[in-house]
């Protein structure tokens, strides 16, 4: 085991946790309403019925990962990881200089629980409703976080940590959701977010340029310069939208 | 076709939220490719993608602040 192959992998494994952990968070929140509404079968049911299409998508799609050849797989998934990210980062530093609202978990539940309720009215068949809402919730957050792992995981043969990293923090959310029974609103999601904007942003760049035949020098460490340099540009362009806000504002 | 545009749309919003961002990346990739191509040193084809996401990503939140 080099050093090299511990850094990525410790690259991999906080991207993985971080960003699932932001991706939990929000269907949790949803699991809660749908739990709060209609009871909890519905709620987990919807959720387990949702891990199953996530599992099923993963072992039938996994193994064509494998069919495509390394250089051109870490170009389609740079470029992909690249998009991904940056929409993340913008997301973030947008928010952070006030530029968007943040957002708001209790008021996700707010508003998820009142949807609910109002089909609760108007609907004979809501636990079908309750269960679906649910299913969704979990499907398109969980795609999020396969999509995160793969991409970060197959390339580099780094699949178990990047999945360890997943799988960890959604035992947590859900370990300490189902405990509080409230939204994990106290989570720092904008923190989170671009901190995972940051990471996944240089894996991307980084795959990009492996993909295109570049030798980045230092190898595997590239990953943690490329994500010092876009955490400073970050830092720095929270700033500038602070700047350009205050100014327009007067 | 309903579900079919539902899960295109999703999928799509996974990577595009703003499209200059998007669309900016992609020519920075596509350039970075050519340049390759035509046989531009490794090292200032990797100065390209770097200043180019930076540039392409200074240039989305300029226009979102401004505009916002």
């Amino acid at each position: 085991m080099t050093i090299t192959f511990w850094t990525a992998s410790t690259s991999a494994v906080a991207t993985t946790f971080l960003a699932s952990l932001v991706e939990a968070v929000e269907a949790f929140t949803i699991l809660l309403a749908v739990g709060t509404v209609r009871g909890w079968r519905p709620s987990l049911l919807g959720a387990a019925s949702g891990i199953a299409v996530l599992a099923l998508l993963v072992v039938v799609l996994g193994p064509l990962f494998y069919l495509v050849p390394l250089q051109l797989f870490q170009l389609i998934v740079g470029i992909l990881l690249l998009l991904f990210g940056m929409r993340w980062l913008r997301k973030a530093i947008m928010r952070a200089a006030g530029v968007i609202a943040f957002h708001d978990e209790n008021q996700t539940l707010a508003a998820e629980t009142a949807g609910l309720r109002w089909v609760q009215h108007n609907e004979a068949h809501l636990d079908w409703f309750a269960g679906l809402t649910a299913f969704k919730a979990v499907l398109l957050e969980g795609i999020e976080i396969v999509f995160i792992v793969i991409a970060v995981g197959v390339g580099q043969g780094l699949l178990l940590p990047a999945a360890i990293g997943a799988v960890a923090a959604c035992a947590i959310v859900g370990t300490i959701g189902l405990a509080v029974h409230r939204p994990l609103a106290r989570v720092p999601e904008n923190t989170l977010k671009f901190a995972v904007g940051v990471l996944l942003s240089a894996f991307g760049l980084f795959w990009v340029g492996e993909g295109l035949g570049i030798a980045w020098p230092g190898e595997d460490f590239a990953i943690l310069a490329l994500a010092l340099m876009f955490l400073s540009a970050g830092l720095a362009f929270i700033r500038f939208a602070v700047y350009i806000r205050n100014s327009r504002l007067g | 076709m309903k579900t079919a545009s539902f899960l295109l749309r999703t999928a799509l919003e996974l990577f595009i939220d703003d499209e200059f961002l998007a669309a900016g990346v992609l020519a920075v990739i596509v350039g970075a490719a050519v340049l390759t191509k035509i046989g531009m040193a490794a090292v200032f084809v990797g100065g390209v993608l770097i200043g180019g996401c930076l540039c392409v990503l200074a240039l989305s939140v300029l226009k979102g602040s401004s505009l916002k």
